[in-house]
């Protein structure tokens, strides 16, 4: 039987409370009984010895009287009177037997006590002698008192008095004493056992009423918990204000208030649970143990086509395409998921196991999404890249081939001009070899637009090959400083190249090496109005390091990544003032990385820039450039 | 006595170029437009130099150099291969072949004369 913890309570501190009650009631009576015992027996013995002393005294004062009496008739033996004398005596209710006898033996006797006879023998032998005492003697037996009391005449024994005194009298007022005194001591206990009943029956009260108002205080915060803790087993989480307090059932209360916080936080409820699903636009299917379908949302019957019900209880391998997920491959995969009009609909499917307390996995929840678009899209894309690619492979290939194309005129242009100047036609006038170099010098920036966009174009086709060999680092440097000293120059800006002797040979492509540098240089020479450009080597085991310092306008920090994307620079207007196709960084970063190496700018604006790339000293093999 | 440098190029502007360039500097010049006639000139008449153009119509500069480096009467004759343009691996390939020297158009006739000058002096 479950008792509320209420009763409980109430009923333990009755008990408790009873029992405390009860032993101190037992051990009062106790000791009252003891008490009233103790006084029984005192009183039974004092009663007894003043009983015993009236007896003896009696008896003693009977004796006495007698012996004095009958000093005279003994003397004279004369038996009437002694006869009369004894009768009279033992007429008394409580005399027993009255024995007289002479120095010889026995005289006179009379009483019907069993045994006097032989008790008046014992007192005549203890009478005979010269131990006769001189006074009475007494002597108790069970129920009679004897005495013997010595008669005297003139100072000599001339026989005894023994009387027997019936003791019976006595002991029944002492019986009678005694059972008056039992029957007052049981009314006694009565009255104190019923007083102790009703004592015990008055604390009974009184704990039954202090219990329940006890086991109520101390029950009530319990019960509290208790209904709060079926208001969260119904997913209502509020609790109510001023929860908690001292004392241990208060640290309870405040850790469930704790709990049910956390509860909430990480519970979600049946309905909350349905609007989250119904708002998907995946459809999502929970499956049983036997891939049996428990649950779906709504996207599932949109996509399905179907209704919940007839879709609930079928198994899910009769509308998705799950064969091909094994046990334990969780990740998505592109299935097939069919309709009831033998359509498929291309879906994306992932799987997760709902697993059970015992870690045992229970059910799945397999979640798909239609991707039918994403597959149009996915083959536009595709069909897409493919045409720029192609696109990008034609343009490539026209730059490729219109750069041929048109340098070939560009050499006859070049050649001619040159074969002019030179007076290979016979001599010429100072206005006719100006305007010639003119002819020669447009043809050659042609020509290096030209080169740019071809080795780009090459570049980005992949077909740009390093051609790796042998080259000298000082070579290169010099033969950009031999190039472009001239440009320098003519706009008065010191060009200082510094190379350390003793660089060792470098593997790679010197030639693309050369390109790099020499636009780096050129660049430095064309942007710098005044001061200096400087070429710098240095080199470890590893790798040459080049700079290119240069005193120029600097480059803004915005601006420092840009500058080596194709057909870029700073400002377009210098592009048109200084010519370059804003290719030759571009260019050079590639050749650089082609090699495995870094090119890179550190530059303040307004305070010139520093270009810096490193190559490997031996290039192991070709990197593409992408 | 005049040495006399074959041409071998199938554009006219760049026949011209090297004809009024040579002659000028006093060489004496002949001109054929394929690999073909340049080893059927070669057949009978002797040349000191070749200016070989690399694409050519029909058997191109370097087959025709290769057939002309493995005749033991020619193959004293040096060759300059004349690249259309400065493909990387051009002057392997033109090394190859057995060329001499070579020059990626468009090139500097000063240059290419100072190049013909170092081969024959």
């Amino acid at each position: 039987m479950r008792l509320r913890l209420k009763f409980r309570y109430a009923l333990t501190l009755l008990g408790l409370t009873l029992t405390v009650v009860v032993t101190q009631s037992v051990a009062q009576y106790m000791e009252l009984r003891s008490a009233a015992d103790e006084l029984r027996e005192s009183t039974a013995l004092s009663m007894d010895g003043a009983l015993l002393r009236q007896y003896q005294q009696r008896a003693v004062g009977l004796s006495t009287a007698l012996s004095t009496s009958v000093v005279d008739a003994l003397y004279r033996l004369d038996v009437e009177e002694i006869d009369t004398l004894v009768s009279g005596l033992s007429s008394l209710p409580d005399v027993d037997g009255v024995a007289v006898l002479d120095g010889s033996g026995l005289l006179y006797l009379e009483g019907d006590i069993p045994g006097f006879t032989d008790d008046v023998s014992a007192v005549a032998a203890w009478s005979a002698g010269d131990s006769l005492p001189a006074s009475t003697m007494v002597e108790f037996l069970e129920d009679k008192i004897l005495t013997s009391t010595p008669v005297k005449l003139s100072g000599s024994t001339i026989g005894h008095v023994v009387l027997a005194v019936s003791m019976m009298p006595i002991r029944e007022e002492l019986a009678a004493v005694r059972a008056d005194h039992d029957r007052r001591v049981s009314d006694a206990t009565v009255v104190i056992l019923a007083t102790s009943v009703e004592i015990a029956a008055v604390a009974a009260m009184l704990c039954m009423v202090l219990a329940f108002f006890v086991g109520g205080r101390l029950s009530r915060p319990i019960t509290s918990l208790t209904l709060l803790a079926q208001r969260i087993g119904r997913g209502d989480f509020r609790m109510p204000e001023g929860l908690g307090g001292p004392g241990e059932v208060g640290e309870l209360a405040s850790s469930f208030v704790g709990m049910a916080d956390n509860l909430r936080r990480t519970t979600v409820s049946n309905a909350y649970l349905d609007g989250i699903l119904s708002s998907m636009l995946d459809g999502l299917v929970v499956t049983d143990a036997e891939g049996l379908i428990r649950k779906v949302n709504a996207a599932t019957c949109t996509l399905l086509e179907l209704e919940e019900d007839q879709l609930i209880d079928r198994p899910l391998a009769r509308f998705l395409d799950v064969e091909r997920l094994s046990a334990d491959d969780l990740e998505p995969r592109e299935g097939l998921a069919r309709r009831q009009n033998g359509e498929s609909v291309p879906v994306l499917i992932s799987r997760a196991e709902l697993v059970d307390g015992q870690d045992r996995a229970q059910s799945r929840v397999w979640v798909f999404r239609d991707i039918t678009r994403i597959r149009q899209a996915q083959d536009e894309l595709i069909a897409a890249k493919k045409d720029a690619e192609r696109a990008n492979e034609a343009k490539s290939q026209f730059l490729a081939n219109m750069s041929h194309e048109l340098r070939t005129p560009l050499n006859a242009v070049l050649g001619f001009s040159e074969l002019v100047i030179d007076g290979t036609y016979g001599d010429i006038s100072p206005a006719v070899r100006e305007a010639m170099e003119r002819v020669e010098r447009n043809g050659q920036h042609l020509l290096g637009l030209i080169n740019d966009v071809l080795d780009l174009s090459k570049i980005e086709a992949g077909r740009l090959a390093l051609s790796l060999g042998r080259y000298d680092m000082a070579d290169v440097v010099r033969t950009v400083e031999s190039s472009l000293g001239p440009l320098a120059a003519e706009k008065r800006i010191t060009l200082e190249c510094s190379i350390p002797p003793e660089l060792p040979t470098g593997w790679g492509d010197g030639r693309r090496i050369t390109q790099a540098l020499m636009n780096l240089v050129g660049n430095a020479v064309k942007f710098t109005e005044s001061g200096t450009v400087s070429v710098g080597v240095e080199c470890d085991s590893i790798s040459f390091t080049v700079s290119v310092t240069d005193t120029g306008p600097g480059i803004a920090e915005t601006d420092q990544h840009t500058i080596f994307e194709d057909f870029y620079q700073v400002d377009g207007s210098i592009t048109r003032r200084q010519g370059g196709t804003g290719l030759g960084l571009a260019i050079a970063k590639r050749m650089i990385e082609m090699h495995g190496g870094r090119l890179w700018v550190d530059s303040t604006l307004g305070q010139g820039a520093e270009f810096v790339f490193t190559v490997p000293v031996r290039t192991e093999r070709q990197t593409v450039a992408a | 006595m005049t040495k006399r440098i074959l041409i071998v190029e199938d554009q006219e502007d760049n026949r011209r170029i090297m004809r009024d360039m040579l002659s000028h500097a006093g060489y004496g010049t002949d001109e054929v437009t394929s690999g073909e006639d340049a080893i059927a000139y070669l057949g009978d008449r002797k040349a000191d130099l070749i200016l070989m153009d690399v694409q050519l119509p029909g058997l191109d500069g370097y087959a025709t150099t290769r057939h002309i480096k493995s005749d033991p009467a020619l193959q004293g004759i040096p060759v300059v291969a004349v690249t259309s343009f400065a493909f990387s691996g051009d002057e392997i390939k033109a090394r190859d072949a057995g060329c001499d020297d070579y020059i990626a158009k468009p090139y500097s006739p000063r240059a290419l004369l100072q190049m013909v000058r170092s081969l024959l002096d």
